[in-house]
């Protein structure tokens, strides 16, 4: 009756659940979630759990993506000119993996994260961004656009700024995709938002797109090694899945305000996640 | 005439993200699908089709090191064909792994009937870098 193999795969499914519905709201994977989860509690190798995070990136993304492209609150030009600059830094992450030592680079990224909490702090009550003007190559591929939100029940029109900066956050943000396999969608939200100045809806659901795009260009890399393990990728797919469905139906209908704080959370738990593991201590 | 290819464009529109959608839906249905069915021909049966392992050994089994599962595609088709639960499960992992792929090469086709030559070249050159990394799995593995 209480088969331990039964019992372990309803657990993973539970916490990939959860995992999908937090991933679909914040833009991000679940990776930075799964991860930690199954190494620490489910005594999952590392490499292994990685391969995992990989299919729950990708899950969120693809569970999410068929609401938030109905609802048209997702910006596809916005991502699709983005996911140039992720898929290209993640190639090239592949290839770094071999030169810089893994726990630098988790301090310098958790150092980023904890810093730009200040920023998100300062403007955490705001609900749209105010008085964008669009960036001459914003206008040029008409990168602006409008969404109809739920909540403020009205048509919100807003314009792209900062894309130059925006690109280059992305680029690293491919960078340390391809280095730790990740989603690395906390530093795709963050481009959005700081840089860019999109609405947080549009941030964190074209961010949601990006992912499963650039987790794509490693996906084949983990699955063709054997670092994907039906047993542990089974109930994460199948969990995932459900969550980030669940996920996509609260973003419409909770404040951006709230998608707000529960990002900022997500970036101080994901900072200091990376700098412990960056000192060294298991994580 | 502005008002009528306002109304044409929207229509396109419609239809392009209608066909998005149904794609998303239908591959993430068909992956889990497959998923849940090698799932449960594994707990009905006991048997992954790649030996008796205790749960310790199940979730520390890397595929290259150990004959637990089947990882690339010559390997889980023949497992298939002898209805292997655990290869059954890897090609639901694998067409859920892939829907990125598919999803910018409809975008492709999405832009180009828009007309969009800008983000047609955008698309195309991100499908070829998704494509590029495919090929690195030689250098890696």
């Amino acid at each position: 009756m209480y088969d331990p193999v039964i019992i372990y795969l309803l657990l993973i499914m539970v916490a990939s659940i959860v995992a999908g519905i937090i991933g679909a709201l914040g833009g991000l994977g679940g990776g930075v979630l799964i991860v930690p989860f199954l190494s620490l509690y489910f005594k999952v190798p590392i490499s292994l759990a990685i391969g995992a995070s990989i299919v729950s990136v990708i899950a969120t993304s693809s569970g999410s993506a068929a609401a938030y492209v109905r609802d048209k609150i997702s910006n596809i030009r916005i991502g699709t000119f983005l996911v140039l600059f992720t898929t290209t830094g993640a190639i090239l992450g592949a290839f770094l993996e071999h030169i810089i030592p893994e726990r630098a680079l988790f301090i310098i990224f958790g150092l980023v994260l904890v810093i730009s909490i200040i920023p998100l702090v300062k403007k955490i009550g705001e609900e749209m961004p105010s008085e964008v003007k669009n960036a001459p190559i914003a206008e040029k591929l008409s990168l602006n656009s409008e969404y109809h939100d739920g909540v403020l029940k009205k048509n919100i029109k807003y314009n792209v700024t900062g894309v130059k900066s925006g690109s280059a956050m992305m680029f690293m943000a491919g960078v340390i995709s391809g280095l730790l396999g990740i989603g690395s969608g906390a530093f795709k939200v963050l481009a959005m938002d700081l840089a860019m100045k999109l609405p947080i809806k549009v941030s964190t659901t074209t961010s949601n797109f990006m992912i499963g795009v650039t987790a794509a260009a490693s996906a084949g890399i983990y699955f063709f090694t054997g670092d994907v393990n039906p047993f542990i990728a089974a109930p994460v797919a199948i969990g995932v899945l459900l969550g980030a469905i669940t996920g996509t139906k609260i973003l419409v209908r909770i404040r951006s305000s709230s998608v707000r704080k529960i990002f900022a959370i997500i970036i101080l738990i994901v900072g200091i996640e990376m700098l412990l593991r960056g000192m060294g201590v298991a994580v | 005439m502005s008002e009528k290819i306002q109304k044409t464009k929207q229509e396109e529109e419609a239809i392009a993200s209608k066909i998005l959608v149904a794609y998303l839906i239908w591959s993430v249905i068909i992956s889990v699908t497959i998923i849940i069915l090698g799932v449960a021909e594994y707990l009905i049966t006991g048997n992954t089709g790649y030996g008796q392992h205790p749960l310790s050994q199940l979730i520390t089994a890397h595929g290259s090191s150990a004959n637990a599962f089947p990882y690339y595609l010559g390997n889980i088709i023949q497992g298939i064909t002898q209805f292997k639960s655990f290869a059954i499960i890897q090609l639901g992992v694998l067409i859920l792994l892939l829907t990125p792929f598919g999803r910018i090469f409809l975008q492709i086709f999405i832009f180009a009937k828009e007309k969009d030559r800008a983000f047609v070249a955008i698309a195309t050159t991100v499908f070829i870098i998704l494509l590029i990394s495919l090929y690195m799995v030689r250098f890696i593995a």
